[in-house]
C-alpha cells in the first residue's frame, strides 16, 4: 500500500471511530439508562414477578419432540 | 432442558444495569410504556423479541455491520428450508407447503437475542444472566438448547462417548463455529447449509494432514470425509409428524429414532471443501405425507432431494471402531448405505447416495488384527427378542417391564409384570438425608417378593431405553438373584422383531425372595476414597461430559464437578439409543483404548447411582471380574467431601 493510501486509510479509520462514538453517545442521550426506566421496578423484584406471573404456563405442545 | 420458572425468565440482574446495554432505556429496544406500573398498560406495544421482529432497529443502530449479514444468516432466516422443500413439493400447492414450513420448520429460527442474551424461543426463552449480554454464546443454555437432540447429545456424551473436542480440549460450540460463520449471510439460492462458504471445517484447525505422521491420512485425505473415520454412531430420524394440539399449539414429532453409522456416496462434491467420494449420511425425517395436516399430495416430487443426507456428527474420537483396523470398514457391506436400507418411497431420492456393491472398498489382504478377547463375556446376561419369544412361559423365565405404569398399560410383552425401579422404593428419595441410595436388603427383598419374584427365577427385564431396566438388573444382582438377563433393544426391539404386545395386566402371587445380599457389589464414599489412586483400580464416572466440565450439576448436588482421579466414560458409550447394544468385541476394544480392561477393579459412579448401576451391569456382562457401584454417587459425595 502506498504512503498516500495508508494515510487516507488512517484518516478514514479515525473518522469512522469518531462517528461511531457519536452514534453511541446519541443513542445513550436520546434514551435514558435502563435504571431510570419504570420497567426495572418490577423486573428486579423477584417476589413481585412471582405474584404477577403466577400460573403462567409454557405454550409448548406436550407432543413436541426435540430438534437438531 | 427444563424450562425456566416464569419469573426467572424475566428477572433482571443489577449487573445488567452497569453494562453498555444497561445504559439504554428498556423501551428503546422493547417499546412498551415505562411510565406505567400496571402490567397491562406497561406492556402495551411491548416487543419481547425485538431482534427477531426488527433486528435493524433493535441491534443495527450500534451493530450495523453485523446485523447487515446476520439477519440473513442460517440461524436468522433458515433460508435453505424453502429451497429443499420446493425441490420436493407439488408446485401447485406451494402455499400449503410454505404454511407448514413457516409453522413448524421455522420454529427453530432465532436471532441476536437468542444467542447473546436469552434462551432461544424454541427453548422457551428466559434470560440466562439477568439480561447481561454475552459476546460468546452459552453452549448449554443457548446452542444446545435448540441443537440438543442430535448435536448436544452427541457432543456431551448423552449418546456415545461424547466428542474429544469437549472432553479433552474443553472446547465449546463457538470454538469451531465463530461469529464469522454464525453471522454470515446465507442467500436463498443456497441449496443447503453445507454450501455456506464460511461453514466450519476440520481442516481450519487440522492443517496439512497429508504431511503428518499418520499414514491413513495420506491414504484417505480428499477421498473420505473426516467424519467417516472419526465419528461414532449417531441418531437418524424417521417420520416427522407435524400437527396442532387441540388448543392449536403447533408441534413436530419424530416417530422413530435409530442410532447407526452409514457411509454413502457424496452426490454433491461441489460443496466447499467437500470433494471427497465417501461421506457419512444421516436419515432425515421427511416422508411424502409429512405435511398432510395441511393438505394431501404436497410432495409429488419427493425424489428430488435425498433423505440420506451428508452428516457431520459432533461425536469425534481419534480412534473409532470402524477405523480400528482396515477391514472393519473395507469390505464391510453393512457399513455402506445399500438399497435394502431404503424405504420404498425414498429409492429414487437416494439413487446417487447408495453405495453399490462394486463401490464398497475391497478388503485389505495384509492388515493388523485387533485380538479382542471376548471369551469372558457372560453371554447369558443379555437375551434378544427372538430368544425371549421362544422361551416365554417356559421353565423359570419371568419377564419384568421396568417402564412406568402408563407405558406398561399402553402395551407390554405378554406375561410381563410391571415393576418400575424408580418408584418401587428400592432407593431413598431425593429429599432424604442420603438421597438416592439403596435401602436395606430386607426392604428390597420384600419389594421383589411382593412382585412375585424368586431369587432363582430367570428374570428377564426390559424397558424402552435400557436405563431403568439395567438399573433394576443391578439391584437384582445385589439382592441375590442368581439368573438375570437384559432384553437387548427393549420394547422397540420386540416390535422390530415383529412380535405383538398385550394390554392384559399380568401379576404373580407374592413369594419369598430369599436371595443372599452381595455387599461386594456396592461401595460407599469412604471406601471409594481409599481406592482412589490405587494401581489397577478405575473409578468410572458414567455422567455426561457437561457434568464433568462443571457446566451443569444435578439439582440435589451441592456443587458441580467430579470425583478427583475418576475417569469419565459417559454411559452412552456402553448403551445405545433404544436400549440396543454394540457387539462385545467393539465395547471391549473401546474400553481397552481407555485403559479399562477386565482384569481391573472398576468402581462406577454418576449423579444418583442409576447410570453407575447400568455401567456396573454392562461391565459384568462384558466379563469384568470385579465391578462395584458407588451407590452414594456425586450427589452425596459433593455434600460431604
Amino acid at each position: 500500500m502506498s504512503r498516500t493510501l495508508r494515510a487516507i486509510a488512517t484518516i478514514g479509520t479515525a473518522l469512522g471511530a469518531a462517528l461511531s462514538g457519536l452514534v453511541v453517545a446519541g443513542a445513550a442521550s436520546a434514551a435514558t439508562a435502563a435504571e431510570a426506566s419504570g420497567c426495572v421496578t418490577c423486573h428486579l423484584d423477584e417476589a413481585m414477578l412471582v405474584k404477577s406471573l403466577g400460573g403462567a404456563t409454557a405454550k409448548k405442545s406436550a407432543m413436541q419432540s426435540g430438534a437438531g | 432442558m427444563a424450562p425456566l420458572e416464569p419469573q426467572a425468565k424475566v428477572l433482571l440482574s443489577k449487573d445488567f444495569l452497569a453494562t453498555t446495554h444497561g445504559a439504554l432505556a428498556c423501551e428503546s429496544c422493547h417499546g412498551g410504556n415505562p411510565a406505567s406500573l400496571d402490567k397491562a398498560t406497561a406492556h402495551a406495544g411491548f416487543d419481547p423479541v425485538p431482534s427477531i421482529s426488527n433486528p435493524r432497529k433493535a441491534c443495527g443502530d450500534c451493530h450495523a455491520e453485523i446485523v447487515a449479514t446476520a439477519k440473513d444468516s442460517l440461524h436468522g432466516s433458515l433460508s435453505t428450508f424453502p429451497k429443499v422443500l420446493a425441490n420436493r413439493a407439488n408446485k401447485d400447492r406451494w402455499g400449503q407447503v410454505d404454511e407448514a414450513r413457516a409453522t413448524h420448520c421455522a420454529a427453530c429460527h432465532t436471532s441476536c437475542g437468542g444467542c447473546h442474551v436469552s434462551r432461544p424461543r424454541f427453548a422457551q426463552k428466559g434470560f440466562i444472566q439477568g439480561h447481561v449480554f454475552q459476546k460468546r454464546s452459552d453452549p448449554i443454555n443457548q446452542c444446545t438448547a435448540c441443537h440438543g437432540s442430535r448435536v448436544g447429545s452427541e457432543f456431551y456424551g448423552e449418546r456415545g462417548q461424547g466428542d474429544v473436542h469437549a472432553a479433552k480440549a474443553t472446547m465449546d460450540c463457538v470454538a469451531c463455529h465463530p461469529a464469522k460463520e454464525m453471522h454470515a449471510a446465507a442467500p436463498r439460492s443456497l441449496p443447503g447449509r453445507y454450501q455456506l462458504g464460511e461453514l466450519a471445517r476440520c481442516t481450519h484447525c487440522h492443517k496439512e494432514l497429508e504431511y503428518g505422521s499418520v499414514r491413513d491420512h495420506a491414504i484417505h485425505l480428499g477421498r473420505v470425509q473426516c467424519q467417516v473415520c472419526h465419528s461414532q454412531t449417531y441418531v437418524n430420524c424417521y417420520g416427522c409428524h407435524v400437527g396442532k394440539d387441540a388448543d392449536g399449539t403447533a408441534f413436530f414429532q419424530n416417530r422413530r429414532e435409530l442410532e447407526t453409522l452409514k457411509i454413502g456416496l457424496n452426490h454433491d462434491a461441489k460443496a466447499p471443501g467437500a470433494g471427497y467420494r465417501y461421506m457419512l449420511v444421516r436419515h432425515v425425517p421427511s416422508y411424502p405425507e409429512m405435511f398432510d395436516f395441511y393438505g394431501k399430495d404436497l410432495f409429488t416430487s419427493f425424489g428430488g432431494v435425498p433423505t440420506w443426507k451428508r452428516a457431520s456428527p459432533h461425536n469425534i474420537q481419534r480412534r473409532t471402531w470402524q477405523a480400528a483396523t482396515c477391514n472393519n470398514c473395507h469390505g464391510n457391506r453393512a457399513l455402506f448405505l445399500a438399497s435394502a436400507d431404503l424405504l420404498d418411497f425414498e429409492k429414487q431420492a437416494n439413487r446417487n447416495v447408495v453405495v453399490p456393491d462394486g463401490k464398497v472398498p475391497k478388503p485389505v489382504k495384509k492388515t493388523q488384527t485387533l485380538a479382542v478377547d471376548t471369551s469372558r463375556v457372560r453371554t447369558g446376561m443379555v437375551v434378544d427378542a427372538r430368544w425371549l419369544h421362544e422361551n416365554l412361559g417356559k421353565g423359570k423365565v419371568v419377564v419384568v417391564d421396568a417402564r412406568d405404569r402408563a407405558a406398561y398399560d399402553k402395551g407390554h410383552i405378554d406375561g410381563a409384570i410391571p415393576l418400575d425401579p424408580l418408584t418401587s422404593g428400592f432407593r431413598t428419595g431425593g429429599d432424604a438425608e442420603r438421597p438416592f441410595v439403596l435401602v436395606d436388603h430386607a426392604e428390597v427383598a420384600g419389594i421383589l417378593g411382593r412382585a412375585g419374584l424368586a431369587a432363582d427365577d430367570h428374570i428377564v427385564v426390559y424397558d424402552r431405553s435400557g436405563l431403568t431396566a439395567i438399573a433394576l438388573l443391578a439391584v437384582l444382582e445385589w439382592a441375590g438373584a442368581t439368573h438375570v438377563s437384559y432384553l437387548e433393544g427393549g420394547i422397540e426391539g420386540w416390535h422390530a422383531a415383529g412380535f405383538r404386545e398385550s394390554t392384559v395386566l399380568s401379576s404373580l402371587g407374592a413369594r419369598a425372595f430369599t436371595g443372599t445380599v452381595q455387599p461386594r457389589y456396592v461401595v460407599d464414599s469412604g471406601t471409594l476414597a481409599k481406592l482412589l489412586g490405587k494401581p489397577n483400580v478405575v473409578v468410572l464416572d458414567a455422567r455426561a461430559i457437561h457434568r464433568i466440565l462443571g457446566e451443569t450439576r444435578h439439582e440435589k448436588a451441592s456443587r458441580a464437578g467430579a470425583i478427583p482421579g475418576s475417569m469419565n466414560l459417559p454411559l452412552g458409550a456402553l448403551l445405545m439409543d433404544n436400549g440396543a447394544l454394540k457387539s462385545p468385541a467393539e465395547l471391549l476394544w473401546m474400553l481397552r483404548t481407555r485403559g479399562i480392561t477386565p482384569d481391573k477393579t472398576v468402581v462406577t459412579t454418576c449423579d444418583t447411582g442409576l447410570a453407575a448401576a447400568d455401567a456396573f451391569f454392562l461391565l459384568r456382562y462384558l466379563g469384568f471380574q470385579d465391578v462395584r457401584v458407588h451407590d452414594e454417587a456425586w450427589v452425596n459425595w459433593s455434600r460431604t467431601r
